[in-house]
């Protein structure tokens, strides 16, 4: 079990992080808040590239930094920005990486050449990856992270620069890979954690806003959720009373999905709030939802 | 299996390659800049194949025979019957002669070299007499004239002199000087070598020594990949490997191009005969004081504590640049920092007044150190002079660093890497 212990992070005077305290169990953990929140210095914590300046993190209850190479072992970590030797190949880069992850020659070239059939690089293992597309060097980013199996697996933004059939591939990998250790997977795009994740962090203001599985924080706008179209003179009228969270051009009218506090007008469908609409909705200005769980 | 992946960045990099070709070549033309003595310099050669190197009873005996014997070939072969010349030097000198008529081309030659012996003869006679001339106060206060040492400074030079008089005394003692080398007025092959060719591998080393070192201790952080690797279960400790890296490649590098060096020098300049001669032998000399070294070394072991010195000194700039590397991410940067560094090292001294003995204290730097080669181990100059100054600033060095070098990994475990 890995434990976030009122962990606070500044940078100078700059507060980033205050009080965060979560917990992980193994899973899927989908940390989901917009750019600068605060999302990469608690991985960057996590994986003990900056320590906290207030509170600790434990693994199964010992401080991580005193673990040492005893937690980075059991570690796999890919950054927001994966670097890599230009002039390597993927199979040349994963050897020096599984030298450092401790991981001897030949365990490492079967590991390598499994992970790289798996992430879809088998063709290319031999390629120098400056010729490679960013789906591709991600994938690799993907690949070196799980070459130690590590009980902990952290991914910043992992899905960048994949195309959607590559997407659904990664998370059906995650999905199998989490059923024995812990997965957190930091993301602002709501659809690469929605289906998977056992459970949401949301980070806001500097603190854990929400930390719930999928449906329990989608239904915080439970009865609140709706659409209605509205004729494009009355749009901006519309926009000031309620919170649009997503707005389209439909049949010569403006179509908007919404969040409603009040009664509401007969005209209006209700609809099945999802996570994106709560996400949405809470990063809007001023606004706060009370009811899941922190 | 780090260890060589570490090395392999580092020898995989051009620059490091071409720069090393380049620094040869330069070395070349240095080396290749005095070859015009080399058939001059056989000469030498030849007297040792013939007497042996010392410079005895017996062998002054021989030389002088086999030198008059030469002498009546050249009067042989004068042009002008009934002029006879002690010494080459006469017939040389003489105008009313048009030699280069008169004499055949091999005739011309043998008649130089003969100019090349009386030299040596000359000097080989009069060891002695130079020796009891040389005045060691007179120089102690040429150099505290010429410096403007005053007060506590030109005492402590006054009293080192003292000491090197005392050496010098040992050096007659054991008959150091009496020993035959190269000619130092005329060829000053003691500079060339340790100053000219010396200095120039100094200053070509710790710019490859800097440079390896930077960039094999900044590599992951210049190719982004700092995330992955010190999260990875060696993590910080990587660093370590790659200090132990850069002390491979460093040394391999020193191996290539000072060996290559001294090889390409030594197949020049012809030194057979010549390695075991004292390093203060008084041919040695290239002024009026000649060099002298602390203790009774060989030329090759003079030579060898030189290589020494600079391998040494080299590993001191490397630790300075693996600290700088820790706090400093751009190899570039680092290597700006650093030439900052030694060009504060080296200016310095000029800041103390001559009248402090500060001045002194502050030449024990590798920055000062570097600059004078050719009299490491020596009683000469007129800052460094001290019998272990060179063993001593590289050991308070190695220390200084060595706590650095510590503490900055040590800080490096704990740094907030972004």
């Amino acid at each position: 079990m890995l434990v976030v212990n009122n962990v606070s992070k500044q940078f100078g005077n700059f507060s980033v992080l205050e009080d965060i305290n979560i917990e992980f169990n193994n899973g899927v953990y989908g940390l989901l808040a917009p750019n600068g929140a605060g999302k990469t210095t608690l991985i960057k914590m996590l994986v003990t590239l900056l320590f906290p300046t207030k509170g600790e993190i434990l693994y199964n209850g010992t401080e991580i930094t005193g673990l040492d190479e005893k937690y980075r072992d059991v570690l796999g970590y890919l950054p927001q920005e994966f670097g890599y030797y230009k002039n390597y190949s993927p199979e040349q880069y994963l050897l020096y990486l599984a030298a450092l992850k401790g991981i001897h020659k030949k365990q490492a070239k079967e590991r390598i050449s499994e992970l790289l059939r798996l992430v879809n690089l088998e063709e290319a293992s031999q390629k120098k990856m400056k010729k490679f597309s960013g789906g591709m060097i991600q994938r690799v980013g993907i690949a070196q992270a799980m070459l130690n199996d590590p009980k902990i697996l952290i991914l910043d933004e992992p899905t960048a620069g994949l195309d959607p059939k590559e997407r659904a591939r990664f998370r059906k990998l995650l999905t199998e890979l989490a059923r024995n250790r812990i997965v957190i997977l930091s993301t602002h795009i709501v659809s690469d954690v929605e289906s998977i994740a056992n459970e949401i962090i949301m980070i806001k203001d500097k603190a854990v806003l929400y930390k719930d599985n999928t449906e329990n924080i989608s239904n915080l706008l439970e009865g609140k959720m709706y659409e209605t179209e509205v004729d494009f003179s009355e749009a901006t009228t519309f926009r000031e009373r309620y919170t649009s969270i997503a707005e389209k051009r439909e049949n010569g009218k403006m179509k908007f999905r919404f969040v409603a506090n009040g009664e509401p007008h007969t005209e209006w469908k209700s609809v099945t709030p999802t996570l994106e609409d709560v996400f949405l909705y809470a990063y809007a200005d001023g606004i706060t939802l009370n009811g899941a769980s922190v | 299996m780090i260890l060589k992946h570490e090395l392999l960045k580092i020898f995989k990099t051009p620059v490091i390659i071409v720069l090393l070709l380049f620094f040869m070549i330069i070395n070349l033309f240095i080396i290749m800049s005095n070859a015009y003595y080399k058939e001059e310099m056989a000469v030498l050669t030849d007297l040792v194949d013939q007497y042996g190197h010392q410079v005895d009873e017996e062998m002054l005996h021989r030389f002088e025979d086999d030198y008059k014997e030469k002498v009546t070939w050249m009067n042989q072969i004068v042009p002008v019957s009934g002029k006879v010349y002690d010494h080459p030097s006469e017939l040389l000198s003489d105008k009313s002669i048009p030699l280069n008529q008169e004499l055949s081309g091999h005739q011309l030659r043998e008649l130089q070299k003969l100019y090349v012996v009386e030299q040596y003869y000359h000097t080989s006679k009069s060891l002695d007499e130079i020796y009891q001339h040389i005045q060691v106060d007179d120089q102690a206060e040429k150099v505290i004239n010429t410096y403007g040492f005053q007060g506590g400074t030109a005492e402590t030079v006054r009293n080192q002199y003292e000491k090197i008089g005392d050496r010098l005394a040992g050096i007659v003692e054991n008959k150091e000087h009496r020993n035959l080398f190269f000619m130092g007025p005329i060829y000053e092959m003691h500079s060339f070598l340790f100053k000219d060719v010396g200095r120039a591998l100094i200053f070509e080393l710790v710019v490859l020594v800097v440079l390896i070192t930077a960039f094999v201790t900044n590599y992951e952080f210049e190719q982004k990949t700092h995330l992955s690797a010190y999260t990875t279960k060696t993590g910080r400790k990587l660093v370590r490997n790659k200090v132990a890296a850069a002390v491979i490649a460093n040394m391999f590098v020193m191996a290539i191009l000072i060996g290559l060096t001294l090889i390409s020098y030594f197949l020049v300049y012809d030194y057979s005969g010549l390695w075991d001669v004292p390093i203060s032998s008084y041919f040695n000399a290239e002024s009026d004081f000649p060099y002298i070294a602390w203790w009774n070394v060989s030329f090759i072991e003079y030579l060898s504590l030189f290589v020494a010195c600079i391998v040494f000194t080299q590993l001191l700039f490397m630790v300075l640049t693996v600290v700088l590397s820790i706090f400093i991410k751009n190899s570039y940067i680092v290597f700006f920092v650093f030439a900052i560094i030694l060009g504060m090292g080296i200016w310095l001294p000029s800041i103390i007044p001559l009248d402090e003995n500060m001045i002194f204290v502050v030449q024990f730097t590798p920055f000062i150190l570097i600059l004078n080669p050719h009299i490491w181990f020596m009683g000469n100059g007129a800052f460094t002079f001290f019998s272990y100054y060179e063993f001593g600033t590289v050991g308070v060095w190695a220390v200084i660093l060595g706590i650095f070098i510590s503490f900055s990994i040590s800080f490096f475990k704990r740094q907030s890497l972004q």
